[in-house]
């Protein structure tokens, strides 16, 4: 009997000692590559999945390798809800998200469960962790990114006369949520405000706006729509010989609006997070070797330094000892101006502040190519943590 | 002034597209009494097949757009003989269902054949704008507007005086005695049907040089549905005023929310704003037939 005993035990410790062999840390992915926001989606993803294979081919998390469980959630918050339910029943430690209306939804469940979740929804209040324990992105706020911008423009600002500034934004939280703190900013810097305007993310026509901003006859107008309706507005504004310069939010502005806007964009600004494919930059052979130098946009490379960030979480945890959804919080938080190959601005988190960095890239459109110009640091001012 | 009369300009030359796409939701409706939501993605449709031949194929863009129709004749027999025509007699729910269910097909077939990207066509026409009484207007929106009077002048005078309009009239106006007078009515819902795609794929070829196109096209069909039951759901002078109307309703009432109560945003929900008005005091449009039944 107890020979019996014996021998059932070394065949329990044989089979659990390989399995902890064969683990994997696994991982979730919320990804939108059918609904409203796949032209993007596709790529960002596609940037995390790139990743993770990188992350595996050399050496994974301490000798584990990464899973990924990819749900397409077609940018319906319900279906998020559902594919998180099953993320969690198969043990994911971490989460790569997507918008805003998803992350939002999902605040509160993860930080019941402690899942840290990276996601490409760059509201304020995410990077604020009282609000959002376990909310982490690597792009700076909107309205850090927006403050940022503003400080390029007036920082290049050669007139004595202080310069006009105009909004236009759809009538959503991504456009309308920064105006406050980009407003308040804008008169700190000595701007003048002249007004807004609303226009929508499916607009063909842009003129009642464009009219309207001509009587205003703004210096820059700060978009805050997507790269659709920014290329019916700067088409339209060439054709009206609208005289201002515009600065685009992060989702306005990438290698989709030269082709879409043609000559229209031609030296206009815009806010990224991420290097532009083929930037000189450490990382970007990487990059090349992974996508076959086949170039991809920006979106890609935020995706893939998402990931890449989240990775570097799981392996300080894994120093630290088991990977856990709240190991890897922590080890986010003790992460100091950490380079993610050059491919975006170094990332710092803390325990009371979730802002990866105050720098944001300024890119212009240069013979119909996405060119970065700049990276504007900001101070991490806790006034605006949140805001 | 002149700012009105560029945004009634503008408004109209917008409006002529909405009209195209009213005038696909009519000519079935017109026929069949289906209203066929899955019309904004014919729109998508044409528009993905046009850039296909144009830019994948690299074709001449007038043989893109002559093959593009042939593949909207093809496209609407397809539906009508394989997803409609075994609906005869179905209760309208499911034929609606049906064609909400067709929507998504095609726009499953477009994302797995194109993926999401936004794709661009080459340009077309000239990008400098022409000046319309003394106002800056898009050669591409001109093209436009001139190409939907054409198409409303030809499907006038098609159903006015051809054989087969009057045929399809008849059908429309009373699908039983046409059979009895020897109209093969298969044959007419079948050729509405491939109207419909007709027109839709030119809109959306128009609206792909417009601002390029991605798998989001559908969402127009939505947009121009105000301006189909503004007009009325049965008529082609409805579909053409409609759209004509929506579309200088947007600008003019996101000009005057400006101007009276600097108010922005208006351009978003006027044409929703008239349709619920219009649903309360005219419920069959402007132009649509009032039909009165005997309880």
């Amino acid at each position: 009997m107890i020979k019996r005993i014996l021998t059932v035990t070394v065949i329990m410790a044989t089979l659990l000692t390989g399995s902890t062999a064969f683990a994997t840390l696994k991982v979730g992915v919320l990804s939108d590559l059918t609904g409203p926001t796949s032209s993007v989606g596709v790529p960002y993803a596609q940037g995390v999945t790139d990743c993770i294979a990188y992350v595996n081919a050399n050496g994974g998390v301490n000798g584990e390798e990464i899973k990924l469980i990819q749900v397409d959630y077609a940018y319906n918050v319900q279906q998020a809800l559902s594919a998180y339910k099953r993320f969690k029943s198969q043990g994911i430690v971490a989460l790569q998200g997507w918008g805003t209306g998803d992350t939002e939804a999902l605040v509160r469940f993860v930080s019941r469960d402690r899942i840290p979740v990276f996601s490409a929804s760059y509201s304020a209040h995410f990077m604020d962790p009282k609000k959002a324990p376990y909310n982490f992105t690597i792009a700076p706020d909107y309205s850090t990114q927006g403050r940022a911008g503003l400080k390029y423009i007036k920082d290049n600002w050669k007139e004595s006369r202080a310069p006009k500034l105009a909004f236009v934004y759809p009538d959503k939280p991504y456009g309308l949520v920064p105006l406050k703190a980009m407003k308040e900013y804008a008169k700190e810097l000595g701007f003048e405000i002249t007004g807004d305007e609303v226009l929508g993310l499916k607009a063909m026509d842009a003129t009642p706006q464009l009219l309207a901003l001509k009587k205003q006859n703004p210096d820059f107008v700060w978009v805050g729509g997507t790269t659709p309706s920014t290329a019916v507005l700067m088409k339209d504004a060439k054709k009206l010989g609208f005289g201002g310069k515009f600065l685009v939010n992060i989702w306005g502005n990438d290698e989709n609006l030269a082709k879409m806007a043609g000559p229209a964009c031609e030296g206009n600004f815009g806010m990224q997070a991420a290097a532009v494919y083929g930037q000189d930059v450490s990382g970007m052979k990487v990059i090349e070797e992974q996508t076959k130098g086949q170039p991809q946009m920006t979106h890609y490379l935020r995706g893939f330094v998402s990931t890449l960030v989240m990775v570097e979480g799981m392996k300080k945890a894994a120093a630290n000892g088991k990977v856990t959804g709240k190991s890897i919080k922590e080890a986010l938080e003790t992460m100091r101006d950490y380079d993610p190959m050059g491919l975006a601005p170094a990332i710092s988190y803390f325990p009371d502040d979730h802002r990866p960095s105050m720098a944001v890239n300024v890119c212009t459109v240069k013979d119909g190519k996405l060119e970065f110009l700049e990276t504007v640091s900001l101070p991490r001012d806790d006034k605006w943590l949140g805001k | 002034m002149e700012y009105y009369l560029q945004l009634i300009i503008n408004g109209l030359v917008v409006g002529s597209i909405y009209s195209l796409v009213a005038l696909g939701f009519v000519i079935i409706f017109k026929a069949t009494k289906v209203v066929n939501f899955a019309q904004g993605e014919m729109v998508m449709a044409g528009a993905y097949i046009c850039f296909a031949l144009t830019v994948q194929y690299q074709l001449p863009f007038l043989l893109s757009f002559l093959i593009t129709l042939v593949f909207s004749l093809v496209l609407g027999i397809l539906v009508e003989r394989m997803v409609l025509r075994p609906l005869i007699g179905e209760p309208i729910i499911s034929v609606v269902m049906v064609t909400i269910g067709l929507s998504s097909i095609l726009k499953s077939l477009v994302q797995v054949f194109w993926g999401t990207q936004i794709r661009v066509f080459p340009p077309i026409l000239p990008q400098e704008p022409i000046m319309v009484f003394g106002l800056p207007i898009a050669p591409v929106y001109i093209a436009a507007s001139v190409l939907c009077l054409l198409l409303f002048a030809v499907f006038s005078l098609f159903f006015k005086y051809s054989s087969l309009g009057i045929a399809m009239r008849a059908t429309a106006f009373d699908q039983q005695a046409a059979q009895s007078m020897g109209i093969g009515i298969k044959n007419i819902f079948a050729l509405s049907w491939c109207i419909a795609a007709v027109v839709s794929s030119i809109g959306g070829i128009i609206l792909g040089n417009i601002n390029g196109i991605n798998s989001q096209l559908g969402h127009l069909g939505l947009k121009v549905f105000p301006a189909v039951i503004l007009g009325g759901l049965d008529s082609l002078l409805g579909a053409a005023l409609g759209g004509l109307i929506i579309g200088v309703l947007e600008n003019l009432s996101e000009g005057l929310a400006r101007d009276l109560l600097n108010l922005g945003g208006f351009k978003e929900v006027a044409s929703f704003v008239v349709l619920v008005i219009i649903l309360m005091v005219k419920p069959y449009g402007l132009f649509g037939t009032k039909e009165i039944e005997r309880v």
